[in-house]
Parts: C-alpha cells; structure tokens; sequence
C-alpha cells in the first residue's frame, strides 16, 4: 500500500476542487463564535479570530484553517470541558492561546497541523495525538498539568515535531507511548516535572538537536538521543508566567544550531523546509485575507533579523562563541 | 511490636496529659494534629475531597512519635485513582496502649484502643469541584468496657477556583469529620475549612485550615498553618504551625523513577514541646512520612483505554459501514467507507473500504464517480490485492454502457497483469457477455468456455454459450449448454431465474428440431411457474405444441386454450397476448366457433394496430427523464466530494440538501428502466407484429368466410 500521507493527499485534491474558491470568515464579525464560524466553512476555506478571549470548545473541521490574529491575545478558553481544541484530518490551526481545557489539543486518528500556538494551563497533556500524525510546529506548550505533548501510538514517519518550546509541565515534555515512530528536531525542553522526553519501549522516537535541558531528568533509555541534541540555557527572554516570552535572546546559544543550521526552539525567520507533502509551507500561512498581523506566539518578539535566525538579530557566525556567555552544560550524548 | 510500642505511648500520653482537657469518651484523635496539616492526597480524613488529586496510585505511612518515646501515632493509607473523575482510598489508624493497670485511673483490663479504618470516595463532579465521602469504622477497646466496632461518615467538598501558571494551584476545601456517627462512635465531631495553595512552578505551597471542633460538645476553635518551599525539584524546606501550637521545622526530599517506585518522598517534621503554646513536657517532637506512587498514572491510564478504543475504531467504522452495505443503503454506505478511508488512511482495510466506497455509488447508478473511486483506488493502493478488483469493476462499468473499448482495456490489464487474481475469470465472463452483445460469438465462445464448473459463473456462461450456439444455428450444442445451466442446484433466486430462462431456451430448441421433440419441450415450458418473468413465453410456447399436434387429436385445441388462458389470467400486460388470441381464434375455429373467431382474430389485428407505446408516448417519457436528470453528473460529483468530507455539522447539511436530487434522479431512472422494459417488448412486439398480422388477416379471412358459410368447417389451415 502506499504511503497514507499520499493518500491523504490524493484525497485532498479530490476535493479540494471547492478550495478555488475559498472563503475567510472572520470571528467575531460574520460569526459570534468559532463553532459557529465552523459551521460556515468548507474544505479549504480559513476562518480567521480576532483578538478576544473565546470561552469555547473547538472542533476543527477537515481542510479548514484556524488562525488566530495573534496568539497573545486570541486565546481560546476550553473551560475545564474537555480538549480545548479537538484535532481534525487535515485541519490546521495556528495564532492562539489554548488554555484550561482538559487536553489543550486532542487529536484522535487524525492529521492536522498546530503551529505558532501558545498551549498552556490545560489540567490534562498541552497536546494529546493518539495513532494520529500530527505536525506539530513552533509552539509553546507550557504549564500543563500532565505531559506537555503525548503521543500514544503515533507513527507519524513524514511528519515532524519541530520547534516547540515545551517548558514546565508536569509529568514530562515529551511523552511518546505505545507502538509508532516519531521524529523530534529542534525543540526545546525545560524544566518538565519529570522527563525532558520519555520514551516508552516500543516507540522509535528519533531526537536530533534538540535542547533538553533542566528536567527532573533528561531522557530515558529508550529515546534515541544523538550527539546532535543539546544541554544548554536556552536564554529566553522571559520565562516567567506574568511576561512569558520563550524566544532566545541573541546571545543563545540555540541560534542556528539546529537541524539544517536554522534556530532550535521558537522561529522568527527561516524554518527547515516543510517535508509535509499535503502542506505548501508554514512560513507563508494559508491565511489570504484579512493577514494576521503576527503568527508569532511571543508578546515581545524582537526585530527578526535579515538572517535566518531568530530572536536576538544577530545570528553568530561560529555557534561556538556563545557557549561562553550561556550558563551551559555539555551537550547530552 | 515498634508500631504497638508507640500507639501505647501516645494513648498513655493522651491519658496522663489531656486527661482533663479532653473527654474520653468523646476524644478529639484522628484529627489534623500530626498528619493532616501535610494537606497531601492521603490526609483524607481532613476533607475525604482530596484524594481526588492523586493522579497514581499511591501509599502512604505516617508517624509521629517523641524522641522521649512517651507519644506515638501511626497509619498507612492509599489512594487509588480510577479513571479521570473517580478515586478510592483506604486508611488505616494504629492507636492503642497496653498500659500497667496499678498505675491506670481506670478500672478493668489494661488494654485501650482505638484503631480506626477509613474507606473513602472522591469523585469528581466537576473539574472545579470534587465531592467525598468516608465511612470510618472504630475498634475501640476502653480498658474492657467492652469492645464495640462503631461507625461514623465524613462528607467534604473541594474548590479549585484557578489554576494556571500564573495564579497558582488553589483548592478550598470544607468538610464535615463524623458528620453521622453511630452511637458508641467516642470520636467529636469537627469542622474544617481548609485553602491550599501550590504556585510558583510548584516550587512554592501553602496551607492554612481551621477547624470548629466538638461542634456537639464544647465547641473549640483550632488553626494550623505551614509552607514549604522547595530549593530544587528533589528538596523542600519548610516549616508549619499544628493546632496543638507546635511551630515545627519541615525538610523533605524526593527521588522519581526508582524501579517499580515512580515517584517516593520522605518528609521529616521536627519541634519541641518546649516552644509549643502549652508545653506537655513531651520533649523533641518528630514526625515522618513516606509516600509512595506506583504504576500508571492517569493521564496513562486513560491514554491506554483511548488508545485501544482508537485502536478498533476504524474497525467498528468499516464494519457499520458494511453493514449498510449489506442492507442496500448504498448511499449511507458510500459516506461511511469514504470516512474510513479519509479519517483512516493507515488502516489495514482503507484499500477496502474504499472499493466498497465505488460499489456503493455504482450500485447507486453513480458510475462516473464510481469510475472515479476505482481509479483513484488504483493509484493509491497499488500494492493492494484489491487492484484486479477495481479494474474488473471498472469492466463491469464499462460493460453496463456498452463501452466496448473501456471493457476491452480494462479486461486486457486484467488478463495480462492480473491473471492468476480471483477476479479473472469473473472477468472472462463479463468480457464474454460484452463480445456476445456486439455479435462476436467466436470471443464470446471462447472466453465463456474457459469458465470452470466450479465457477459461480458457470451456469451463466453456459446459457450465453447455448444462446450463442442457437445463434449459430448449432441446435445440439445449443441444447448441451442449456441442459447444462438446468442440472445445476440453484443457490439463489438469480440462478433460479436463470434456470427458469434456459428451460424456455431450451424447449424452443427442441421444438425446433427435426422431428420436434414436443413432449420434452412441453415438460419444460410447463415446469416454469407462474410468478416467472418467463412465464408468459413459456406457456405461449406450450401453447403451441399442443396446436402442432392438434391435427391428429382435436382435444389438444382445449388444451392449447387453457395455456393461452394462462397468460391473460396471470400477465395480463404481456405483450404476447395478441399471438394467444391469434392461437385462441384457431381454436374455435377448428370448433366451428366462427363468430367468436372472428372476434379473436379481429381483436388480434386491433392490439397489433394499437400497438403498447404510442411514439408520443416515449418522446413525452424520454424527455421527461433527460429532464429528471439533467444534473445527473453534478448531483453524482457532489456525492462523492462530500462522501470525501468528514461528518461536520456543515458537511452533514449538505448532504441533506444533496439527498432529494439524489432521491428525484434515482427514482426517475427506476421508472425509466422500468419504461426501457416495456420499449423492449415493444421492440420485439414490432418484430412479431408482421408475422402476426399476415397469420391474423388470413384466419380472419377463413373465419369470415366459414361464418357466412355457416357451414361446418374443417380445422383450419395455417
């Protein structure tokens, strides 16, 4: 049989035919909610929320995009009801903050692609993906009371999970159970109650460059953990709750050192090329009209630089020198 | 026993020191005092709310004891999370003294306990509050007043108004201890109001309670407050103030993942009595306590149980959709395979589902998307078994439009490609039918000849095989093939008919041997039932061997009439009811009934000028079915573009406003088959109608004549 994603991806163009003529609803001005923006839209179509708090539970819908204006301030309240936002095939959802839900994300046998969300205080996993291939990209998961992302028999071998900044949850950054296989690049782990990433013995998760760094432990044995992965402060420029801002300031050390020599954690510029084939690119949002006008989870995103790194402007030009300035430790094996 | 040691201490303490303070019969034990002011999961005599914030297993021990040895308390209690919202736990108390009955105020033996056993619930009602209960069971043994096992419940409720990063963790709790107490119970009964907090990235908690207690006796107000902070994510110091006015001193440190232990905490209070609010010259104080979690927690519990019901999901999906597959709601079938195979890409049975997905939409009448299903099916599942499978039905397709050419493709990919598939010589068959339509009865005879015995096609092979031969005028063989289909144990009601249509085929076959063998054949024309679609044809023809045999005994014309009858009773639309007329007319004829054949054969010449279809007639019927479905391939392409979308809300109202087209389009096309079947009998009534005409104007003839006659006639010539 050939690849799902292929598949998918047939599909998709079968009925993408309507997506020529896509629609953008905008929240709250044509519809009062987003489950009401929902049930306006087609495959292809964009709904796209403005600033607000939205004390909703989400469903996304297939081929739809989600986008929220900016995810400081476009925030998606689940309520303690149940996921905040619930995974749909081929839906897309990026700009928001999704919080108090149970899962902050639940996908179920599903694809959809999170990006550029600040996931935080849900009181179960930030994200949950069950047998699903979720591409999971540049995020902030945060404070979450369980594991801030889990995956239970992902098998996700196109699809990555890169550029997430999963900080403080309670169990551990990164869960990956049951049979399946994962590939991790460039994240950033810090302070999890319990692993940096977990690995259980019949997942194959691949880890390269990432920073894993100040959890209750790193790693287990079971999580194939490269030279490439790092063990370093990161150097946000704010980690505290009340001005959380996980970009790296420019003197980190995870400015360029990641896979395909672009910024691990939090991009501003240039990200590895999407490998996904039922996605055009992340850099440039499905988004037409109106345009965000920042798909950046940061409230202070500094001035991106005319390089491909991130955050602090001036990308070094030997990652090496910043190791000085950084309160490192060695990288992990 | 150490654990018996110091429960004997502290009753000797409890006695000697609180004698006055306190009553014994009603004691204020097994509140806060030591354990509960830790406000963890287990402290659930405190508010039986709490354990619902175990999310592991977990047990506890707790002691406190003096390091003068003249005091000691111990329990052991665990928790017991299951699923999200549900939590159990069990707590057991060890309190009891062995004391010198001489130095004893109280008479009697010189025992005293007072053990208890807690069995608590917690659930969650919502996830910003928790409800629980107890039922505490006492062993209580006062120096021989006898033992008795008295009962008593705690009721509590727990808040958690916020909880995020930024405020913290906040739980409020109140609870009611011994709220219902069997008599004999010798506990008070108290009530505590409890705030914990935990913030600052859990590095930082605190605790504040207060209590009423005895609120059936001298009501006393108590508090307890404490705080720990924790220097790493393994060590916390803190310190805490019990409701007896002990300040004490708190360190603690814990370890995670220690073999079969996921997580272990020892927690170690220190004070002296010294410094308390009222001294009871019990010295260094200390308490300590060791937790443990086992096993899955419950976000992997729940993880586990999602897992597998995820796992059978696509399973059950295909499953529901097959069902209504089986039960001919094709269109229901067509949305449901074309969700699993779009919500289930990676599923053992996609490439299945989505060949279903085409038979659903073709048994719809849908063949351009199911064409479409197929081929996409091809591309996407190209290692599948089900490859042949589309490829024949995309034969099958082509063979229902009598595109020859599409047929021809697809067959030969079937036949080189896939030839050893299941499918070959299903399509041999088809392919076979497809020739002998268009006429090419060498390719017909050679692809349906390869059909083995075995084959579920076979008596179908073998009634194309006989048509063929009677096409080319090979009677004998004809007669083999024929022969062959009615030896055959019909499974079905297909093959029941098709049997029913070789007896016919064949009794016209060996009535038009040379001699005829008309026995035979009456047999068979005879042995087709009246509720046949042959049954018209079958008794016509048996009709007619009776009148060809009629010269040499006049009774067969009855017996011809009776057949004729047959027709008219059961068929009455049967387009062959003019050449039973014609046969009926011969009859009276031969009677010398002439008047009344006159009639018949007059009555033949008005049904065949009459006709069954008027030319308006199938102009008006034509166009109003082009008119029904005019939007045909839309109304087909929206099928199978929202058969592509999941059920949404929004895609679920697109398929209720698709479903009357599809409804109006269905029925027009039933009725224009059902039209297309009489414009077929038409067809063959024009073909016969020559024949018919020339035999009907000439009996008239002979019976008009015989009528003015008026003269006995012989039988009639024809």
């Amino acid at each position: 049989m050939k690849h799902s994603v292929s598949l998918g991806f047939a599909l998709g163009l079968a009925v993408l035919t309507s997506a020529v003529y896509a629609k953008t609803i905008v929240v709250p001005t044509q519809a009062p909610t987003i489950r009401e923006a929902f049930r306006q839209v087609d495959y292809g179509d964009t709904i796209f929320v403005k600033s607000g708090v939205y004390n909703e539970n989400v469903k996304l819908n297939q081929g739809v995009v989600l986008a929220g204006e900016n995810p400081n301030t476009t925030i998606i309240d689940g309520g303690r009801r149940g996921p905040t936002v619930l995974g749909e095939a081929q839906g897309e959802i990026f700009g928001f903050t999704i919080r108090n839900g149970i899962d902050g994300i639940l996908c179920e046998n599903t694809t959809p692609k999170i990006h550029d969300n600040i996931i935080m205080d849900n009181h179960g996993a930030g994200i949950g993906a069950y047998i699903s291939q979720p591409h999971i990209k540049n995020n902030v998961i945060f404070g979450n009371r369980w594991s801030g992302i889990l995956l239970y028999g992902v098998n996700a071998q196109n699809v990555w999970i890169e550029n997430n900044v999963i900080v403080r949850n309670g169990y551990s950054g990164v869960s990956a159970l049951g049979p399946g296989r994962v590939n991790l690049r460039n994240n950033i782990m810090v302070g999890n109650h319990e692993y940096g990433l977990f690995v259980d013995q019949e997942m194959d998760v691949r880890s390269n460059n990432n920073n894993i760094w100040h959890n209750y432990y790193p790693f287990n044995q079971y999580a194939k953990v490269n030279k490439t992965n790092l063990s370093l402060d990161p150097l946000f420029n704010s980690p505290s709750p009340f001005s959380l801002n996980l970009y790296c300031q420019k003197e980190s050390p995870m400015l360029g050192r990641g896979e395909g020599k672009v910024d691990i954690g939090l991009y501003n510029g240039a990200s590895v090329p999407d490998q996904s084939p039922s996605s055009s690119s992340y850099s440039s949002p499905s988004v037409t009209t109106p345009a965000p006008a920042s798909v950046a989870p940061a409230v202070e995103t500094p001035s991106p630089s005319a390089t491909t790194s991130g955050g602090g402007g001036d990308s070094p030009a030997d990652p090496g020198k910043v190791k000085s300035k950084s309160k490192s430790k060695k990288s992990t094996k | 026993m150490k654990t018996t040691r110091y429960a004997a201490l502290a009753a000797a303490i409890l006695f000697s020191g609180n004698a006055q303070a306190l009553n014994y019969t009603k004691t204020r034990y097994q509140q806060t005092d030591y354990f509960g002011d830790f406000g963890t999961n287990t402290a659930s005599f405190i508010n039986p709310g709490n354990i619902t914030d175990a999310d592991q297993t977990e047990v506890m021990f707790g002691m406190y004891s003096t390091v003068n040895g003249k005091a000691g308390l111990e329990y052991v209690s665990g928790v017991f999370p299951i699923g999200y919202d549900h939590t159990i736990g069990a707590s057991v108390f060890i309190n009891g003294a062995s004391v010198d009955q001489t130095s004893s105020t109280q008479a009697g033996s010189g025992t005293w306990r007072k053990d208890a056993i807690l069995l608590g619930y917690g659930y969650r009602v919502f996830h910003w509050m928790t409800l629980g209960a107890n039922i505490q069971v006492l062993n209580f043994n006062n120096f021989g007043d006898g033992k008795t096992y008295p009962i008593a419940t705690d009721v509590g409720v727990l808040f958690n108004p916020f909880q995020d990063s930024k405020t913290g963790f906040l739980k409020v709790g109140a609870a009611l201890q011994n709220a219902f107490q069997q008599q004999g119970f010798d506990n008070t009964m108290n009530a505590n109001l409890g705030v914990d907090w935990l913030g600052l990235d859990r590095s930082v908690e605190g605790r504040v309670e207060f209590s009423m207690l005895d609120l059936q006796g001298q009501a006393q107000k108590a508090w307890a407050m404490g705080a720990r902070y924790f220097l790493s994510p393994n060590v916390a110091l803190g310190g805490k103030i019990t409701r007896e006015g002990f300040p004490m001193l708190s360190f603690s440190g814990n370890a995670q993942r220690l073999a079969v232990v996921r997580y272990f905490e020892i927690e170690l209070d220190i004070s002296h009595d010294g410094i308390s609010w009222s001294d009871e010259k019990r010295g260094l104080l200390w308490n300590v306590k060791l937790t443990g979690r086992f096993g899955p927690t419950r976000e992997e519990v729940q993880g586990s149980k999602r897992y597998t019901r995820l796992i059978r999901e696509p399973e059950e999906a295909f499953q529901a959709a097959m069902k209504l597959y089986l039960q001919r709601r094709f269109l229901e079938s067509a949305y449901s395979f074309g969700r699993v195979v779009v919500k289930y890409p990676t599923y053992r049975k996609a490439d299945i589902a989505s060949y279903y997905q085409g038979k659903s939409l073709e048994n719809m009448g849908m063949h351009d998307v199911a064409k479409k299903v197929y081929q996409t099916g091809i591309q996407n599942y190209d290692a599948s078994a089900y490859v042949p499978k589309f490829y024949f039905q995309l034969l099958n397709i082509a063979y229902k439009e009598s595109n020859w050419a599409e047929a021809q493709t697809n067959y030969n990919i079937i036949a080189t490609q896939y030839k050893s598939s299941d499918v070959k010589s299903d399509a041999d068959y088809v392919m076979g039918q497809a020739y002998f339509a268009q006429g090419k009865n060498t390719e017909s005879r050679q692809l349906l000849e390869s059909i083995s015995k075995d084959d579920a096609n076979y008596g179908y092979a073998q009634y194309t095989l006989g048509q063929v031969a009677t096409r080319e005028g090979k009677l004998d063989e004809a007669q083999q093939h024929f022969e062959a289909v009615l030896t055959r144990q019909p499974r079905n009601k297909s093959e029941k008919d098709l049997q029913e249509a070789a007896a016919v085929r064949l009794g016209h076959v060996l009535y038009s041997l040379t001699p005829p063998q008309l026995t035979k054949a009456l047999s068979l024309y005879t042995q087709v039932p009246s509720n046949s679609a042959y049954y018209d044809e079958a008794q016509l023809a048996a009709a007619w061997c009776f009148v060809r045999n009629a010269g040499t005994n006049p009774k067969f014309w009855e017996d011809a009439n009776k057949h004729i009858d047959n027709i008219s009773k059961n068929v009455p639309t049967s387009i062959l009811i003019p050449e039973g007329f014609l046969v009926k007319g011969y009859s009276q004829l031969s009677r010398k009934d002439c008047g009344n054949a006159v009639k018949s054969f007059q009555m033949v010449q008005q049904m065949l000028g009459k006709g069954f279809l008027t030319e308006e007639e199938i102009k008006k019927k034509t166009d109003e079915y082009h008119t029904a479905t005019a939007d045909s391939s839309d109304v087909q392409e929206k099928v199978y573009q929202l058969s592509l979308q999941l059920p949404s809300d929004r895609v679920l109202d697109k398929r209720a406003v698709v479903k009357p087209n599809i409804d109006r389009i269905a029925l027009a096309k039933e009725d224009f088959f059902k039209f297309q079947d009489i414009m077929n009998k038409q067809k063959k009534f024009e073909k016969d109608k020559v024949r018919l005409d020339k035999d009907a104007t000439y009996a008239l003839a002979t019976a008009k004549n015989c009528l003015e006659k008026s003269t006995p006639g012989g039988t009639p010539e024809f």
